[in-house]
């Protein structure tokens, strides 16, 4: 599903974002990327949706190399991979149902049958009688599950959350992690970086610790710290 | 048909949202269609007043008191014989005094104890091109019963140069604001739409491709060209309308054509350019935020 091979991100002048990671991840993996603040979880996420270039190295998703991948044709990459931020990034705008809509929208879906996913969707992850509301008007817990929602209305192959539990509290979290658990169990890959130690010793799943930029450890079914 | 209506829906209710932003940019629009709509007007019409002035070049021969009506028919015949010339007319003496009279009719004392007749009768000539004056009226020269000709060489000249003075300088004019119109419009629309960078953000991360943001944004700039254009047209219209009147009013010797520019050709200029450069001016200004 995702290669990296001996990928280095260094950020001009010199400040290094990632150095000579390789890695591998299956299809289907639930993968927690740990790490303190500045350890290169973001740069990580960023390459992946080519918001980024690396500065030397590979990285394939879904057997397409993205260094050769050309410009126009990253929004369907991105298509491909669902984001979820630690801001949530909807639009103000637009209600929770136009916002999760937006996602079909922009590749050609407006059809009524659109429409219906996306209501069955918000119910899904619990906000069917907020549809109407704007984003400010909901909690912080709430905004996060339509982002989720936004994310995984394609139904694709890869779901990215950086931090998606960052600004709530552990209760909220948990519910969060519970919907992320529930997509991973339909097939699609979950990469999951976060500092929440709690909630990755509580899972038991694959881990991947990175420290300046480099990986420190890779474990099966680890914990946030080393065993 | 359904993402037309999505782009247009987009458009509108963002124009809604943002109205502060609408407004100025609206604003903008009007204000520079306005002056370039009342340059438009002043050009054109100055080009009819030059053009009129231009016509009005023509040879005078003043004839001797000593002239003959056979000497005078033959020579009319003659002048109107001539390939340059595309009309001429005898004026007698009386003619030329009742003319006179008639100019001067709030001054009839000037005409009162005057023994007899003091003006020449003439030919006045006019040419089909007023630039072959000289050569015309250099044929005239050394004739019996001819006393003068005049054909205003040096006015002629003279016009001749201003009025290509002014055609160029009005260019030059136009280009200029034309130039300003398109930094000020999308410099306002630049604002209004790094007001909205982090959306624009957004849309590229959920996949959204870059001529699906942009339509949307090239809607807005085109409805705001739009509206600032027809309210400067309405009011170039009407203002041109009430300036004309007074001039006609108060200048009386210049024959200033009813209407120079005709509101349809006034009308495309300002609203064609005004939705250009409202569309051009957010597509173009939205391209610095794609780069995500």
């Amino acid at each position: 599903m995702i290669k990296f091979d001996d990928v280095t991100k260094i950020y001009p002048p010199d400040t290094i974002g990632l150095e000579s990671v390789n890695l591998h991840i299956e299809k289907g993996e639930f993968v927690f990327l740990v790490g303190a603040s500045g350890s290169g979880k973001s740069t990580f996420v960023r390459l992946l949706i080519k918001e980024l270039e690396p500065s030397k190295g590979r990285i394939s998703v879904g057997g397409r190399d993205l260094g050769s991948l050309r410009r126009w044709k990253v929004p369907y990459l991105r298509r491909n991979i669902g984001c979820v931020f630690q801001d949530f990034k909807l639009l103000p705008n637009k209600t929770v149902f136009n916002n999760v809509l937006y996602a079909l929208q922009v590749t050609g879906n407006d059809s009524t049958a659109s429409r219906r996913k996306v209501g069955e969707i918000l119910n899904l992850v619990g906000l069917g009688h907020k549809t109407n509301n704007y984003p400010h008007e909901l909690s912080g817990g709430e905004q996060q599950r339509v982002s989720i929602a936004r994310a995984f209305v394609n139904h694709p192959p890869l779901l990215i959350a950086d931090e998606p539990t960052g600004n709530l509290d552990p209760e909220t979290s948990a519910g969060i992690m519970q919907l992320l658990y529930r997509i991973n169990k339909t097939g699609t890959t979950v990469i999951m970086a976060t500092h929440d130690r709690e909630m990755v010793d509580r899972m038991r799943r694959r881990v991947i610790a990175l420290e300046q930029g480099q990986i420190m450890r890779d474990q099966r079914r680890g914990g946030y710290a080393e065993d | 048909m359904r993402r037309i209506r999505f782009f247009f829906g987009e458009a509108f209710r963002s124009l809604w949202r943002n109205y502060f932003m609408t407004i100025a940019a609206m604003v903008t629009v009007f204000l520079s269609m306005f002056v370039l709509g009342v340059v438009l007007v002043f050009v054109y019409n100055i080009n009819a007043v030059l053009k009129d002035v231009e016509q009005k070049v023509e040879i005078t021969v003043f004839l001797k008191d000593s002239a003959t009506t056979d000497d005078i028919s033959a020579m009319l015949d003659e002048i109107q014989a001539m390939p340059e010339v595309k009309g001429a007319q005898f004026i007698s003496k009386e003619e030329a005094l009742k003319r006179l009279k008639e100019d001067l009719k709030d001054h009839p004392e000037l005409f009162e104890g005057l023994p007899k007749n003091p003006l020449p009768a003439s030919f006045e000539v006019s040419l089909k091109d007023p630039e072959q004056a000289s050569v015309v009226a250099t044929r005239f020269d050394g004739r019996p019963i001819v006393d003068e000709v005049r054909y205003g060489k040096e006015l002629a000249e003279r016009i001749f140069r201003v009025t290509s003075v002014i055609r160029n300088i009005s260019l030059v004019f136009i280009g200029l604001l034309g130039a300003v119109s398109i930094l000020l419009i999308s410099n306002t629309i630049r604002l209004s739409i790094y007001a909205r960078r982090r959306e624009v953000e957004i849309m590229k991360l959920v996949g959204a491709t870059n001529w699906f943001i942009r339509w949307p944004f090239i809607i807005e700039g085109l409805a705001v060209g739009l509206v600032g254009a027809v309210t400067a047209l309405v009011f170039v219209t009407l203002g041109t309308d009430f300036v004309m009147d007074r001039i006609r009013e108060n200048l009386r010797f210049l024959t200033v054509p009813t209407s120079a520019v005709s509101p349809v050709q006034l009308a495309a200029i300002l609203l064609g350019v005004g939705a250009v450069i409202g569309a051009l001016g957010s597509g173009l200004g939205l391209r610095r935020f794609l780069n995500v």
